[in-house]
C-alpha cells in the first residue's frame, strides 16, 4: 500500500514513534506538573491526591478564609463611562445647565472662592464632570465618608448629580501658574519607578489624564494631604482598583507634603 | 521568477520602509528613557511610540517578509507561476489598509496599549480592527501557499516537495493556527468593550488567548530565517546542505512545539494553575530540539563548504570559509546572537528561574537579541539574495553589505547585552521614566547609555541597508538569471511520507494545543465574576 507515493509502513512507523514520544513527554510533564511539583508544597500535599491535581490544574477553590474572600462593601457603585456623563443628562442642555446652576448655590459656599482654596473642601470650578458625579454618588452611597457631604447629597437625585457635574465642568478654571518658574517635585513629575509609584502627572493632568482622575490644582494643602493620608490608611477606599491606595501607601511623609504643596500652589492667587 | 516579481518587491519595500520608521521610534524610546538627557516629556507619548514600534515590528514587518519570501519561494522552488496572483495583491492591500487603520489611532494617542494589548486597557476600536484586517490579509497568503503546494503535488504525484516550499508552507500553517488566539481575543473579548457594548473585560482569559499567539508568533518570525539557513546559505557559501531530511524534521517540530508553550509568558499570572505552567515549561524545552538540529546541520553544511574550498584539519575548514561573503557573515552573526539569546531564553522558560527576571529589561533584551538580531539579520540576507532575481540587476558590492551586517551585529549586541544586565539588576520593563540620580538606579545609567548608542548604530545599519537596496535597484539591468537553492547531500534518498506532507504534524499541533490550552480556557471562560472594569485609553471629555 502507498500513501502519497510512499510505502505505508514507513508512514506508520513515523506515526507510531512520534506519537509514542509525544505521549511519553506529556505523561512525564503531566506527572511532574500535577503531582510531583504540588506534592512538594505542604498545604497542597495535605489535601489529597485528587484535590491536589485539581488545584494544580487551576480549578477554583475557596482557600481564602471567607471574611477576606468577601471583604464586605464595594469600593464604589459607580460605573464610569463616557456615555453616562455625556448622554445621561436631562434632555435639554439649557434646562440641565439652569438646574445645575441653581443646585450649585448651596455647594459654592464651601467649594468656590477662598473657602475652597484654604479649607477642607476642594474647589470644583472646571473639575471634570465624571469626577464630580462619581464623588457625589460615592458620598450619597456612603462609599466615601463625610458627615457633611452625606447630608448634602442625601436629597440629590441622579439627574441632580449629573447636572451639577456638567455645571462645574463648564465653569472656567482659575488661571494656572505654569511650571516655568518653579521646581516640580520629583514625585509629581517622575514618581518613583523603583518603588512602583507612578508620577502624579501621568493621571492627574499636565502630561497624562486618565478618565476619572480629578484635576488637583488649587485644592488646599490640608485637603490634599488629608486625602493622601486617608487613602494610605484605608479610611478612604472609593478607588475601585485601589490605584490611589496603592500609591499613597508607598509615599513618604515628605512626598505627601511636596505633592500637596505643589498642587495647592499651582493656581495664580486671586486678586483680593 | 514568473509573474510575482512586482508582488514580492512591493512586500519587501513596504516591509523595510516601515521597519525603518519603527526603528527610529525604538531608538527615540531608548534615548527618551535613558540617562543622556533629563526627562521632561509626556509618558503618554512614550507609550504611544512603544505601541507604534511594537505593532509594526511584531505584526506588520515580519508578516510582510514571510509573505513576500513565501511568494518568491512558491515560484522559484515549484518552478511554476504563482496561482492566485490577484488574491495575493488583495492580501497585500488588505494588510496595508489594516496597518494604516491600526497606526492612525496609535499616532493620535487613542491606542497606547502596546502591541500586546494589555486588557483591561482598551483602545480605539480601529486599532483592533486594523490588526484583524492585517491578519486577514496574511490568511490569504496562507491559503495561497497551501493551494500552490497542493496544485504542484497534483501535477507531480509521488515527487518530493522542494525543501524551501516545505518550510514555507510549514510557516504558513503555523501562522494560520497561532493567529487564531489573538483574533479570538480581539473579536470576543476586546472589541465588544472597545465598541462600547460592554463595560467589563475578562483580562485573565484575554491574556491566556494572547499567549496562544504570543510565543508561536516568534517562531513564525523565525521561519523565513530558518528557511534561509537551509536553502540559501549552504549554496551561497559554496557548500552543500548536510541533510535535507533533518531540515524537514526541524520544520515539522516547530509546527508541533511552537504552540503548546505560550503560558511560559504567564508564569506570574494567578489565573492559571501551576500544573499547566509546568506543562508549558516542559514543552518549551522541546523547542531546543529543532533549534539544535538546525545549528548542527548548518554548521555541518558550512564544514562541507570549508573543506570544498580546501580547508584541512579539525579547524582549518573554518579559516577556509568565505569570511568576506555577506551570506557567511549573516549566518555567523545570526548563530552567535541565537546562542546568546537562546541561553537567555532557557532562563525565561524555566518555571523557577523566570521569577528572577520576569518583567524586567532582561526580557526586552532577550527578544530584541533573538528577533531583532538573529532573525532580522537573516531578513537582510534574504533581501540581498532575492534582489538580483527580482530586479534583474546585480547586487552592489559585497563590502557595503558586509559593513551593513557588521554594524547590525555590533549595534544589536551593544543594545541588548547591557539590557540583560539592567534586567538582572532589577530594572522593570514598560516604564517611561527613570530618574538616574536615584541611588537605586545610578549603577544602571552607564549600561542604559550603551544601549542607546547600540540603538544608534542599528539606525545607521538600517539606513545603509535601505541605501544598498535602492542603489541596487538602479544599477544597469543584466537580465534574468536562474535562481538556485542549496543542494543537499541526501537529495537522492527517499523522503519518508511523513516528511513530505503535514497531516501528522498538523494533527499533533492541534492535539497538543488542546491538551495544553483547553482546560485553562474553558475554566476561565466559565468562571463567573472574573471580569474587571475596562480602562479606556486616551479618554478625554
Amino acid at each position: 500500500m502507498t500513501y502519497g507515493g510512499r510505502n505505508l509502513s514507513s508512514v506508520f512507523s513515523w506515526l507510531t514513534w512520534t506519537l509514542a514520544g509525544i505521549v511519553g513527554l506529556l505523561v512525564f510533564a503531566g506527572f511532574a506538573g500535577f503531582i510531583w511539583l504540588p506534592s512538594a508544597q505542604k498545604d497542597l500535599a495535605d489535601s489529597g491526591l485528587w484535590t491536589m491535581i485539581c488545584r494544580a490544574a487551576g480549578a477554583r477553590s475557596t482557600w481564602m478564609p471567607p471574611p477576606l474572600a468577601a471583604s464586605g462593601k464595594a469600593a464604589s457603585n459607580v460605573v464610569l463611562n463616557r456615555a453616562t456623563i455625556n448622554f445621561g443628562m436631562p434632555n435639554a442642555a439649557a434646562d440641565g445647565a439652569r438646574r445645575g446652576t441653581s443646585l450649585a448655590q448651596s455647594c459654592n459656599a464651601c467649594h468656590a472662592g477662598p473657602a475652597a482654596t484654604q479649607g477642607m473642601s476642594p474647589p470644583l470650578a472646571a473639575q471634570y464632570p465624571e469626577v464630580v458625579y462619581k464623588q457625589l454618588r460615592d458620598f450619597k452611597d456612603r462609599n466615601r465618608q463625610s458627615a457633611i457631604m452625606a447630608a448634602m447629597t442625601a436629597t440629590l437625585s441622579n439627574e441632580d448629580m449629573l447636572a451639577l457635574a456638567r455645571h462645574y465642568g463648564h465653569q472656567a478654571r482659575a488661571p494656572l501658574l505654569g511650571d516655568t518658574d518653579r521646581v516640580v517635585p520629583e514625585i509629581v513629575q517622575v514618581g518613583s519607578p523603583m518603588r512602583n509609584i507612578p508620577a502624579c502627572v501621568s493621571c492627574h493632568g499636565a502630561s497624562g489624564r486618565k478618565f476619572g482622575a480629578p484635576s488637583l490644582e488649587g485644592a488646599s494643602t490640608s485637603y490634599l494631604s488629608a486625602q493622601l493620608h486617608q487613602f494610605a490608611n484605608g479610611v478612604r477606599r472609593n478607588d475601585i482598583n485601589e490605584q490611589m491606595r496603592s500609591v499613597a501607601r508607598r509615599m513618604t511623609e515628605q512626598e505627601i507634603v511636596e505633592a500637596s504643596n505643589y498642587y495647592s500652589a499651582a493656581v495664580k492667587p486671586s486678586a483680593p | 521568477m514568473f509573474k510575482s516579481k512586482a508582488l514580492v518587491l512591493a512586500h519587501f519595500w513596504t516591509a523595510f520602509l516601515i521597519f525603518g520608521g519603527a526603528l527610529l521610534l525604538g531608538e527615540w524610546q531608548m534615548y527618551a528613557r535613558g540617562p543622556l538627557h533629563a526627562w521632561r516629556s509626556d509618558p503618554e507619548v512614550y507609550y504611544r511610540s512603544v505601541t507604534g514600534h511594537g505593532t509594526v515590528m511584531a505584526y506588520v514587518f515580519p508578516t510582510l517578509i514571510a509573505m513576500g519570501f513565501g511568494y518568491a519561494i512558491s515560484e522559484l522552488a515549484l518552478k511554476k507561476p504563482l496561482i492566485g496572483l490577484r488574491w495575493a495583491w488583495a492580501g497585500f492591500y488588505l494588510l496595508a489598509i489594516g496597518t494604516a487603520m491600526a497606526l492612525l489611532p496609535v499616532a493620535r494617542g487613542e491606542a497606547s496599549v502596546l502591541y500586546t494589548f494589555y486588557p483591561p486597557l482598551v483602545a480605539s476600536p480601529f486599532f483592533y480592527l486594523g490588526i484583524v484586517l492585517l491578519v486577514a490579509g496574511s490568511w490569504i497568503w496562507v491559503v495561497l501557499m497551501v493551494l500552490n503546494l497542493s496544485a504542484w503535488k497534483h501535477e507531480h504525484p509521488g515527487e518530493t516537495v522542494p525543501l524551501a516550499m516545505y518550510g514555507n508552507v510549514a510557516g504558513a500553517l503555523l501562522w494560520a493556527w497561532t493567529s487564531v488566539g489573538v483574533v479570538a481575543e480581539i473579536l470576543f473579548l476586546i472589541l465588544p468593550v472597545a465598541l462600547g457594548l460592554k463595560e467589563t473585560i475578562d483580562a485573565g482569559l484575554a491574556r491566556v488567548l494572547f499567549s496562544w499567539t504570543l510565543h508561536a508568533i516568534a517562531y513564525f518570525w523565525l521561519m523565513p530565517a530558518y528557511i534561509a539557513f537551509y536553502v540559501l546559505v549552504p549554496r551561497a557559501v559554496g557548500g552543500r546542505l548536510y541533510s535535507d531530511r533533518m531540515a524537514r524534521v526541524a520544520f515539522a517540530l516547530f509546527l508541533v512545539f511552537s504552540m503548546p508553550i505560550g503560558v511560559h509568558h504567564l508564569f506570574a499570572d494567578p489565573q492559571i494553575g501551576m500544573g499547566f505552567k509546568f506543562l508549558h515549561a516542559a514543552l518549551s524545552a522541546m523547542v531546543a530540539v529543532p533549534t539544535f538540529l538546525t545549528v548542527f546541520t548548518i554548521v555541518a553544511s558550512l564544514e562541507i563548504a570549508g573543506r570544498l574550498r580546501g580547508g584541512k584539519g579539525v579547524f582549518g575548514w573554518i579559516k577556509a570559509l568565505p569570511w568576506k561573503d555577506p551570506a557567511m557573515l549573516a549566518v555567523t552573526f545570526s548563530f552567535v546572537m541565537l546562542g546568546f539569546g537562546g541561553a537567555g531564553g532557557l532562563i525565561n522558560m524555566s518555571y523557577q528561574l523566570n521569577g528572577t527576571i520576569h518583567n524586567t529589561q532582561w526580557v526586552t533584551g532577550h527578544f530584541h537579541l533573538i528577533y531583532g538580531g538573529a532573525i532580522v539579520i537573516m531578513y537582510f540576507q534574504i533581501a540581498y539574495e532575492l534582489w538580483p532575481q527580482m530586479t534583474g540587476r546585480p547586487m552592489v558590492s559585497a563590502r557595503a553589505r558586509c559593513l551593513q551586517l557588521w554594524l547590525w551585529f555590533v549595534g544589536m549586541l551593544l543594545l541588548t547585552l547591557p539590557w540583560h544586565l539592567t534586567g538582572v539588576q532589577g530594572m522593570p520593563r514598560r516604564m517611561a521614566t527613570f530618574d538616574y540620580t536615584a541611588a537605586d538606579l545610578r549603577p544602571m545609567a552607564w549600561s542604559v547609555a550603551i544601549s542607546t548608542v547600540g540603538g544608534a548604530v542599528l539606525v545607521l545599519s538600517a539606513a545603509l541597508f535601505l541605501i544598498i537596496l535602492y542603489r541596487a535597484q538602479n544599477l544597469r539591468k543584466e537580465g534574468d538569471r536562474d535562481f538556485e537553492f542549496s543542494r543537499a547531500l541526501d537529495i537522492s534518498e527517499h523522503v519518508p511520507g511523513a516528511l513530505n506532507g503535514f497531516a501528522l504534524w498538523i494533527g499533533l499541533m492541534i492535539a497538543l494545543t488542546l491538551t495544553n490550552y483547553a482546560v485553562p480556557i474553558v475554566q476561565l471562560a466559565t468562571t463567573p465574576g472574573s471580569s474587571v472594569p475596562a480602562i479606556p485609553v486616551g479618554s478625554r471629555l
